[in-house]
């Protein structure tokens, strides 16, 4: 945070409603005062999240809660899991050829669309109960919703990694040859072909490398959000990211 | 001067009189003698004469003659019919009819020792059994006819003997043959004789071999015609393949042999298909090979399907890759998917058949450098380095700005 406080409006100059007004409506003569800050202006800038989390948080501490741009942040990353979900979920059913699948791949993607869109605002409340139950254990205090709307931010490098891995995907989709799929056994071979191929494993990678970051930042929003030392914060936050990071890792693996 | 004339025409009638005088008188039947029409043409060693008198007394003469084959082969039995005719108003006392040999014909048995009376314009047959041996040539046996008055008649039968046999080749055959796989041989039978030949067949002779049909009956033959005559072989090993070709001559069997001299090995027109152009790609562990067949042989290859060999485990969607037929300097591309471990190299199996369904197999061998890495397509085995160096960038970012929101 910098050491210019501002109203949440993110300016960088100070606009009319920054400027006070003198007392009374007097006209005073001589030299105009300096201009005063207001030092009530707490939001930060968001991209302030990347370079210095802790002093992000601790801004918003002086806020009310809002989850409207984490809610927004989760949602971002959603829709691009999703995109990537319905480019998967089409080019494996359409390849199916089974009857009563063929020409279904559309609503197939589409299903499963939504379902990873569901899926990733259930991970963001999922991964927060689970942050708050462990803090628990450190004795952390603070209202659940404000570590939904930490953790939420911290979300938002996962923005970039959605982007990056939907590029990755749509790259390997767009000239991926798609054979005729008649049984059942075919279609989990050809879909294990697909997760153990070199693009999609990267993919996974960079999810993961985005994922870390994100746990970087959720150790300070935790840390703020629960009144939790940086230390307690990182072990409630690196737990269960790490053993999500060492099931993802085992299952590209293996 | 009419005086004159008359005594140069009256000279004229005379010498006229004379003439006719001196010239014998035939006299021809006209009713039960009657001469046939159409008399038997033979080829120039058989006689037909159209009535000819060969004996003094103007009564005898002989009809006709043939031979029955008309052209004989050396070895070859005939039978000689001579017609007789009395051509006279009296019947003749005939004696002894003979033929007497002559060259390479000789005359089996004496017939006809006491012929007897031959009515007027009567005719009487005469048949003799004739034997040609050697040489090759054009022999006048005598046919003499005694009569009591010691005028008999005499006339000379011109008989020949030609020993050419009928001409066989093949019109079409394998220039190789292979143990087990079918081949297609076709025989000719020409005639080149100036007669008939009957109940010609051609039949395979030989050991170690099957062969459709095993016989092939062709018939008569006329003069300068010629019959074909085809043959589906499948020889095993050490086979002797030949073909006999059977043939009448009139009544005598004669036969002709014709071996098929082909030897052992790989037939020159065969197809010889060529694999090419091999790219070979990496899907996590699938390799996806394509490449080009080339068909640098000289016939048509059918059916023609590529698989991997032994050693490597053929996968969906391409485990097999069936071209069909490819013709000869013409070629097709092909597309195989395998999974291979700790291998160099692939095995390839090229199968087809050829016309006759007979199968081929050829094998080959393909490297499996990798010489495309365009996995980011699915279509490779490894990441482009683009891809790598972005994930390295990104890694590098992201520790920075970790590393710096820890040291803030």
């Amino acid at each position: 945070m910098s050491d210019v406080e501002r109203d949440g409006t993110d300016l960088a100059e100070p606009g009319p409603a920054d400027i006070a007004a003198p007392e009374h409506g007097e006209i005073t003569a001589g030299p105009a005062p300096p201009t005063p800050r207001r030092v009530d202006a707490t939001h930060p800038s968001l991209l302030e999240i990347f370079t210095n989390p802790r002093g992000f948080f601790e801004a918003l501490e002086t806020e009310p809660v809002s989850l409207r741009m984490p809610v927004l942040i989760v949602l971002a990353i959603g829709v691009l899991g999703a995109i990537s979900a319905y480019q998967l979920f089409a080019v494996l059913m359409g390849a199916m050829a089974i009857p009563g699948v063929e020409g279904l791949g559309g609503v197939f993607g589409i299903i499963g669309a939504i379902s990873t869109l569901i899926f990733t605002l259930l991970l963001w409340v999922i991964y927060t109960a689970i942050f708050f139950v462990i803090s628990m254990i450190f004795h952390g205090r603070g209202d659940f919703n404000r570590l939904l709307s930490y953790v939420g931010y911290g979300h938002l490098p996962q923005v970039i990694g959605g982007i990056v891995s939907l590029v990755l995907t749509w790259s390997y989709l767009s000239a991926l040859r798609v054979p005729a799929l008649a049984t059942p056994q075919a279609i989990t071979a050809w879909t294990l072909s697909i997760t153990k191929d070199p693009t999609m494993r990267l993919t996974t990678v960079v999810g993961l490398l985005f994922l870390l970051w994100s746990a970087n930042i959720w150790i300070f929003g935790v840390s703020t959000g629960r009144k939790l030392s940086t230390r307690d914060a990182a072990i409630t936050v690196g737990v269960p990211v790490l053993l999500f990071i060492l099931y993802s890792v085992y299952s590209l693996v293996v | 001067m009419t005086r004159r004339l008359l005594v140069l025409i009256l000279g004229l009638l005379a010498c006229v009189a004379c003439a006719s005088a001196a010239l014998p008188t035939y006299t021809f039947p006209t009713s039960d003698a009657t001469l046939p029409s159409s008399v038997e043409t033979l080829p120039a060693t058989a006689v037909t004469t159209a009535p000819v008198i060969t004996s003094a007394g103007n009564q005898l003469q002989v009809v006709s003659t043939s031979l029955d084959p008309p052209v004989l082969m050396q070895g070859d039995t005939g039978t000689l019919t001579i017609v007789v005719a009395n051509a006279g108003t009296t019947p003749i006392q005939a004696s002894r009819a003979a033929l007497s040999a002559d060259g390479p014909v000789t005359v089996v048995g004496d017939p006809y020792p006491n012929v007897g009376q031959i009515g007027a314009g009567s005719r009487i047959t005469f048949s003799f059994q004739v034997l040609a041996g050697a040489p090759d040539g054009t022999a006048y046996p005598e046919f003499s006819l005694s009569v009591a008055d010691g005028r008999g008649l005499r006339y000379p039968v011109p008989i020949r003997v030609d020993s050419t046999p009928p001409a066989v080749s093949f019109v079409d055959k394998p220039d190789a043959i292979t143990a087990g796989q079918g081949e297609q041989a076709t025989l000719s039978v020409g005639n080149p004789r100036q007669n008939a030949l009957s109940g010609v067949m051609v039949t395979p002779q030989g050991s170690g071999f099957t062969v459709t049909p095993s016989a092939v009956f062709i018939g008569g033959l006329a003069p300068n015609a010629q019959a074909t005559a085809s043959f589906n072989l499948t020889p095993s090993e050490n086979a002797t393949i030949g073909f006999e070709v059977v043939y009448y001559n009139g009544p005598n069997r004669h036969t002709a042999t014709q071996p098929l001299s082909v030897g052992y090995g790989q037939s020159k027109l065969r197809a010889d298909l060529i694999l090419s152009n091999f790219v070979v790609e990496l899907t996590t562990d699938v390799y996806r090979l394509t490449g080009d067949v080339n068909n640098a042989g000289l016939t048509e290859a059918r059916s023609v399907v590529i698989a991997p060999g032994a050693g490597v485990i053929p996968a969906d969607p391409y485990p097999r890759y069936v071209i069909g037929s490819l013709q000869p300097d013409d070629f097709a591309s092909f597309e195989l998917e395998f999974r291979a471990e700790n291998r160099t190299t692939v095995p390839l199996v090229i199968s087809y058949k050829d016309a006759d369904g007979n199968p081929f197999e050829q094998r080959t061998e393909a490297s499996l450098t990798l010489n495309q890495t365009g996995s980011s397509a699915g279509t490779g085995g490894s990441l482009p380095l683009g891809w790598i160096a972005l994930a390295i960038v990104l890694a590098a970012g992201v520790g920075y700005l970790i590393y710096r929101s820890w040291i803030r």
